[in-house]
């Protein structure tokens, strides 16, 4: 009788588990911002990753008969002053401006959580040094000192990578580092410490998980800035060369033309703006769903 | 009582150096004996150093605070002078804390069965022993469907059944030293009921001893079998809880006692104890109680009564204890 009782109980918190997770996908998918973020970005993906699929023309054969021509059933975008097919042209850059976006975000992200990680929980000497020397780079503003870096180190794309990298990380360690000041002093911290927990134990597995949310909101945000400096500097002539499409260089390319091929320019620019918008989106929608877990 | 005690503190001082004009003197020549399988508790109000005794004997005390002097003698061992290393290997195994609010004192980010596993150092398959062990853990504790809730995170449990997972996490170790910082404050009334008999029958079954920390003379008297009345960082009083609720011997227990109600003065006005306690920054000479004492005399106001033994095993600081006996009538009857 009572294990029959106890069946049905487990049976019924079970069934809640269920519901539960079902739930918390549904409020995800229910978020409209996190939705079309969502679909954006997975659309940008499948792009960038098969691009084959969506155009037969080669993106950097030249094709000295008909440059420049209008959009059209045969060149959808149009062509540019090489004869190139902008739609490939536009469609093979997407994976080199994804990827300028997710890796020049994951590096900080990870460095600068880790810094501010240490800064923030062991205090003293540790975060003098950390901050002191985050003051000095926030002393400068982001693009400056991102083309005085390549600017050192010469162009190309492995260079707009390493720029970013160092000066990313100090949002990424200063936003974490107010989280774990505030989240070491939680009573479970001490809690955790009264256990016989080590510090290394303390640090990644209670003070991380719960300082980490509003650093992973912000790298949707980063990673929307990171494509736009990389893509301004392929502009200004210091990332990546031609004939390799990228975004940003094709808009450089196309401004000498914007009088007479207005496509050269307009389509790169749509495609950057929408895969943007998809990243903030997707990080609106992923405040909106972190603070409702939180509660 | 014979045995040599599990726990002896001698004249423990921690001190807050908030600066050099203000130290706040905490903990002052505190000193006492916890016996195996005793509920051993403090009692006082609010800052008058309960909590800090209870957080310096696991050194858990933080800058500026400062354990000035003292021993702190576990199993005949002084922990303050274990070695960082030594003292995170003591902490949870030897002796552990369950705290005031279950709820922050939770990782709310974690589930329940990682909080209590976490712990199980012995136990070398995580998998499956680990998880057998919480599961038993949390039926012990009373949690019903412990298979299930164990998958939980702290925010799908109410106030009580966090206050039980926490004492199954803080149990997992099998400490032999528990100390309970106020575990039923943030409690209502008939969970805190459920959680003092869980404390005892755990006490009981692990044959641990347990060191209470509270305001609430309802649940010393339910819980503990000797106590220790603080006031200003100091131990004012300490004996048995019979003798401490039907003969005390000190002024402020005197006061205490009277500001309850019990059947024994039933219709009679409660008398609240006048004024605030004093200043921990800025201490006068004399007996701390001095300024709120109906009973003190000028000697009170410049010198410290020392700490006396006036019956085996009842101390009580007061320059009269010859004449405490006559200070008040007895308080009876409050015990069940």
């Amino acid at each position: 009788m009572t294990s029959n009782l106890n069946k049905q109980g487990q049976h019924l918190v079970i069934q809640q588990h269920l519901i539960r997770m079902k739930d918390s996908l549904r409020i995800a998918l229910r978020n409209p911002s996190f939705l079309s973020g969502g679909i954006i970005l997975i659309v940008i993906c499948i792009i960038a990753f098969f691009p084959q699929w969506f155009t037969d023309y080669d993106p950097v054969a030249i094709s000295a008969g008909d440059p420049l021509v209008p959009p059209s059933t045969n060149h959808l975008f149009g062509t540019d002053n090489f004869g190139r097919d902008v739609f490939a042209r536009v469609i093979y850059a997407t994976k080199i401006d994804l990827q300028l976006a997710v890796v020049s975000t994951i590096v900080p992200f990870v460095v600068g959580s880790l810094l501010g990680l240490l800064a923030g929980y062991y205090g003293k000497i540790i975060d003098m040094v950390i901050m002191r020397f985050l003051d000095v780079l926030m002393a400068f503003p982001f693009t400056v000192l991102v083309i005085s870096i390549i600017t050192i180190l010469g162009n190309g794309l492995q260079n707009i990578f390493i720029a970013i990298w160092l000066v990313g990380w100090i949002a990424f360690a200063r936003l974490v580092r107010a989280e774990v000041l505030r989240v070491k002093e939680s009573e479970f911290i001490q809690a955790a410490r009264v256990a016989g927990f080590g510090d290394r134990r303390i640090i990644f597995r209670h003070v991380l998980p719960n300082a980490i949310s509003p650093a992973v909101v912000y790298a949707t945000s980063y990673a929307v800035l990171c494509m736009l400096t990389a893509a301004g500097m392929s502009f200004l002539g210091l990332g990546v060369q031609p004939p390799t499409p990228e975004w940003g260089s094709l808009l450089s390319e196309g401004r000498s033309f914007i009088g007479v091929a207005w496509w050269m320019t307009l389509f790169p620019g749509i495609f950057m703006a929408v895969t943007g918008i998809g990243f903030s989106l997707l990080g609106d929608g992923l405040t909106d769903f972190l603070r409702a877990k939180g509660r | 009582m014979s045995n040599p005690p599990l726990l002896e503190v001698k004249n423990l001082y921690m001190h807050y150096h908030i600066s050099d004009q203000e130290i706040v003197k905490a903990v002052s020549d505190v000193s006492f004996s916890v016996y195996e399988g005793e509920t051993f508790g403090f009692v006082g109000e609010s800052g008058c150093g309960k909590s800090a005794t209870c957080r310096s004997l696991l050194r858990l005390i933080k800058p500026p605070g400062e354990i000035l002097s003292g021993e702190i003698l576990y199993k005949g061992q002084d922990i303050l002078k274990l070695s960082p290393r030594a003292m995170q290997q003591f902490r949870g195994r030897q002796m552990s804390m369950i705290f005031q609010e279950p709820m922050t004192a939770l990782n709310p980010v974690m589930k329940i069965r990682d909080q209590i596993t976490d712990a199980l150092y012995f136990l070398k398959n995580r998998k499956t022993e680990a998880n057998e062990y919480a599961v038993d853990l949390l039926r012990r504790v009373g949690i019903p469907l412990p298979e299930e809730r164990i998958k939980e995170y702290p925010h799908q449990f109410s106030g009580g059944m966090q206050q039980r997972a926490m004492i199954a996490s803080a149990l997992g170790p099998k400490p032999g030293l528990l100390l309970a910082d106020e575990p039923t404050t943030a409690l209502d009334v008939t969970i805190q009921d459920q959680i003092i008999k869980l404390i005892n029958n755990l006490r009981d079954e692990l044959k641990m001893s347990v060191i209470l920390v509270t305001h609430d003379l309802g649940v010393v008297a339910q819980m503990c079998d000797r106590l220790a009345v603080m006031y200003a960082g100091r131990i004012m009083e300490m004996t048995d809880t019979v003798t401490l609720f039907s003969k005390p011997r000190h002024p402020y227990t005197y006061a205490l006692l009277g500001s309850i109600p019990t059947r024994a003065n039933r219709g009679k006005k409660l008398e609240p104890i006048t004024g605030a306690p004093p200043n921990l920054a800025n201490l006068d000479p004399g007996c701390p109680f001095k300024p709120r004492c109906r009973y003190a005399e000028s000697v009170c106001g410049e010198e410290l009564p020392e700490i006396r033994e006036l019956k085996p095993g009842h101390w009580s600081r007061c320059h009269f204890l010859d004449k405490a006996e006559s200070f008040q009538g007895v308080i009876e009857d409050y015990q069940q």
